[in-house]
């Protein structure tokens, strides 16, 4: 069974018990979000449940067969999923995931991934070195921030292992196994101990699992961390193909690491460089990537601090830092940075807040929040911006305090409750769907990014085709001319997609379109396997064009570098690309069938009101370009700003995508029809028990 | 390049003390892959830094805005005209930093001007 470890670590936290589960029961589903949806489905035994912190939920941390492998960027993703914590209406059953060398250590030990059941009655982490598997108290951590718990830990364990010349002893069965490596661990810091929605699972200095409230749902479970050290490898069935495929990787599709080109069009071949959004505080610093990568999209620092702050958590606070520095970038740099560790010891997702933050100040300045307003809070806003207002708003959300007791449950619903209502309608709070923030891609402008958000369960955060405004719109800022003409791109895109450009047809009159959602559904079935149960790297994968080849393709789906082959040589199985999709359509009707049992109907999948109701003028940006054709089909790239969308072209769009899934479009419930032709009959079962399953099209 | 006027006291210290909450410059800030980042501007400091040149990151502001801003709301309209004509050519990214180079000039012009005063 190459690939996997071959074994999956259940733990039932209330009675303290193990079970080893055969991954085998569960390889279709491929990894990651995949099987922890069939294993909550499976192991759930209320699937009606709300809110993630209840002891019924069932969280999976799960690696892929290419966790732990030189597979380019998905060595090192692991998946959590399970359902959540702070949407709006309902928290579904939902996915986060985050890098590092915790899914890599976890396969050198042994297992697929972990399954988490049930609440331990006090505080517990769960030490894993490879088959020795122990639940320990852990009364001497709870209160501890994320870094001091996997320090800690660490320490614990090395204290507790053999160690001669810098090499540990680590049991290996009936043999020893060696190790340099200090465990790896995911830990909870106080946001998640007092089970607050904005809670991440923290790994390493910056490796997060942001979205979902994971968080929170460990903290609930009274779990504070997971460590795992392991002393084997992962079995990989074809050695060689693998290398091949990654040289032809590196060679034809990769960046030139020597010679980058720094405008290239596509997303395997962008040039490495740490996704940091402040200025480096200092030269001496060293790229930090995870388990075979060839990105290295985090930093280190010799100053000390700001280590793997990446991505929104360096940028969240940008504007504040730089109204409060005066504009001086050095110092931005240094308050936005140490901000960002705060996050990361607390454990909070930056996401929300850098959405949110805006609107809690405009509630201030308008007099409705503060020491003296309706809405009560202490904290120092008129001192906004400064590194000791970040450290205290991130600590009274992490522990409820002040404002953080109301945002415990979410933002729309702490917006709610304050009686602001009107500014989550009208996009002051840009929350456009499911209770969470706007990802940084309007949906009036960005279509798949929206689309794909509403038909799924949480900001879909998928940039595959997303990259097509990065590489368009940054060469005409730059006024160069487009690496790809329109036309092209489009038939490019459509050869890896679903075979009909006038899904990139991101114009007016094509917006609530069949090929639209054609493309949305390709997106989604891609996303749900490829990238969230095989764990590919959401910055590399898919790779749909590419400037870097002569006929401008991209390596996702190609004979010599495509997904399937890196599956085939590590999984040993003799997958095409296309049973990928379908696997990940599988997928998908499962989690639909869940979020089906939670309350899903149709109706629920709406955006907020400003969506539909107020142009898009996202901050007066000159332009923003997608592909368009015009009215004799002519391709071009055009502004598609200045646009809303209507209602019921959204719902006419939603029809048109439930019939494509052979779901049920006057509720949105998958159908037996469509349940049985994927081998998922007994969910049909289980959902006409509940009165819950889809009628099929006459 | 023609050098702006120093400017009287009572306009350098509104240029570095910034305008009114909402008065603010709507703007953002384009970081890839993040999405655009809304990056409100209050006084001239702040406008200089988001407009500084950076291959991380571009500013995301609107021309004509900018302009109508400083011409209006922080009443620097010499500085607003040299600017508008300064983005009228070129591409974007050249209009950022023809429009950095016009405000970093009154931005030192300023300072030097509170200094003395």
């Amino acid at each position: 069974m190459s690939g996997f470890a071959g074994k999956i670590l259940h733990v039932d936290l209330s009675a303290r018990r193990f079970e080893r589960i055969p991954t085998m029961r569960y390889r279709e589903y491929g990894g990651g979000y995949g099987m922890g949806t069939a294993l909550f489905w499976d192991l759930c035994r209320d699937k009606t449940i709300r809110d993630g912190r209840r002891p019924e939920n069932v969280c999976c941390v799960m690696a892929s067969p290419f966790s732990g492998t030189n597979v380019p960027s998905a060595g090192g993703r692991c998946e959590v999923s399970g359902v959540g914590v702070g949407f709006y209406p309902i928290s579904w059953f939902t996915r986060s995931n985050f890098g590092g060398h915790f899914a890599a250590m976890l396969k050198q030990a042994g297992w697929d991934g972990i399954v988490l059941t049930g609440r331990a009655a006090s505080p517990v982490w769960l030490d894993i070195r490879n088959d020795r598997v122990a639940l320990r108290e852990a009364a001497w951590l709870w209160g501890r921030d994320a870094w001091d718990t996997q320090q800690r830990i660490q320490e614990r364990v090395a204290a507790e292992e053999e160690a001669t010349d810098g090499w540990r002893a680590v049991p290996e069965g009936q043999r020893v196994g060696l190790t340099t490596q200090p465990p790896a661990v995911l830990a909870i810091g106080p946001a998640g101990e007092n089970r607050v929605a904005d809670a991440c699972l923290v790994h390493g200095a910056g490796n997060a699992a942001g979205q979902g409230g994971f968080g929170a749902v460990w903290g609930a479970k009274n779990l504070k961390a997971v460590s795992v050290v392991g002393t084997g490898a992962v079995p990989v069935a074809d050695p060689a193909a693998l290398l091949q495929a990654r040289f032809v990787a590196k060679e034809r599709y990769a960046a030139d690491a020597e010679d980058p080109d720094l405008h290239a069009w596509g997303n395997l071949d962008r040039a490495p460089e740490p996704v940091v959004f402040v200025k480096h505080p200092t030269d001496e610093r060293r790229t930090s990537a995870c388990h075979g990568c060839i990105n290295g999209c985090k930093a280190r620092y010799a100053v000390g601090y700001g280590n793997e702050v990446t991505c929104n958590t360096s940028a969240w606070y940008v504007p504040f830092a730089a109204r409060h520095a005066g504009g001086d970038k050095d110092k931005v740099a240094e308050i936005v940075l140490r901000a960002g560790d705060w996050l990361n010891r607390y454990g909070v997702n930056s996401y929300g807040l850098s959405r949110a933050l805006h609107w809690l100040e405009s509630l201030h300045r308008r007099g409705l929040m503060g020491r003296d307003g309706p809405i009560r809070s202490d904290l120092p806003w008129e001192d906004l911006g400064s590194l000791p207002f970040a450290r205290e708003l991130i600590e009274a959300l992490a522990t409820r305090r002040d404002i953080g007791a109301d945002l415990a449950d979410g933002w729309v619903p702490a917006a709610l409750g304050w009686g602001r209502r009107e500014d989550w309608e009208k996009g002051l709070l840009p929350f456009p769907y499911w209770g969470v923030p706007e990802h940084g891609y309007d949906s009036r402008a960005e279509l798949e990014w929206g689309y794909a958000t509403i038909v799924t369960e949480r900001d879909i955060n998928d940039h595959g085709v997303n990259f097509i405004f990065w590489d368009l719109n940054m060469a005409l800022a730059y006024g160069r001319e487009p690496r790809i003409d329109a036309a092209t791109l489009a038939r490019r895109v459509a050869e890896k997609t679903t075979g009909d450009p006038a899904g990139l047809d991101y114009g007016d009159a094509n917006m609530y379109s069949e090929a639209v959602a054609r493309l949305v559904r390709w997106m989604v079935h891609y996303n749900r396997f490829w990238k969230n149960s095989a764990l590919l790297c959401d910055f590399r994968w898919p790779n749909l064009y590419s400037s870097r080849t002569p006929d401008l393709r991209g390596a996702t789906a190609s004979p010599d570098a495509g997904e399937q082959v890196f599956w085939n040589a590590v999984a040993g199985e003799g997958i095409t690309f296309e049973q990928g999709l379908e696997r990940g359509r599988k997928i998908l009707n499962l989690q639909n069938a869940i979020w089906t049992l939670q309350g899903r109907h149709r109706d629920l999948a709406r955006f907020a009101r400003y969506v539909y109701e107020t142009p898009f003028d996202r901050f007066r940006f000159p332009f923003y370009h997608w592909p368009t054709r015009d009215e004799d089909g002519a391709w071009a790239y055009r502004s598609v700003m200045g646009r809303r969308l209507s209602e019921d072209g959204v719902e006419r769009w939603k029809t048109r995508y439930y019939r494509l899934e052979g779901w049920d479009p006057e509720t949105g419930w998958p159908t037996r029809p469509t349940l049985e032709a994927l081998g998922l009959g007994h969910v049909a079962d289980e959902l006409e028990a509940a009165g819950r399953l889809g009628a099929a099209a006459g | 390049m023609r050098t702006l006027a120093a400017p009287e006291p009572e306009l350098a210290k509104r240029l570095l003390l910034g305008v009114r909450y909402e008065d603010r410059l709507r703007a953002g800030l384009l970081v890839p892959p993040r999405g655009v980042v809304e990056t409100p501007v209050a006084s001239l400091p702040e406008l200089c830094s988001l407009l500084e040149p950076d291959a991380r990151c571009l500013p995301a502001v609107h021309f004509d805005t900018l302009v109508e801003w400083i011409g209006g709301v922080l009443g620097d309209t010499e500085l607003a005209g040299r600017i508008r004509e300064a983005v009228r050519e070129g591409c974007y990214v050249d209009g950022c930093r023809a429009a950095h180079a016009l405000i970093s000039e009154r931005l030192a012009q300023a300072r030097s001007c509170a200094g003395a005063v």
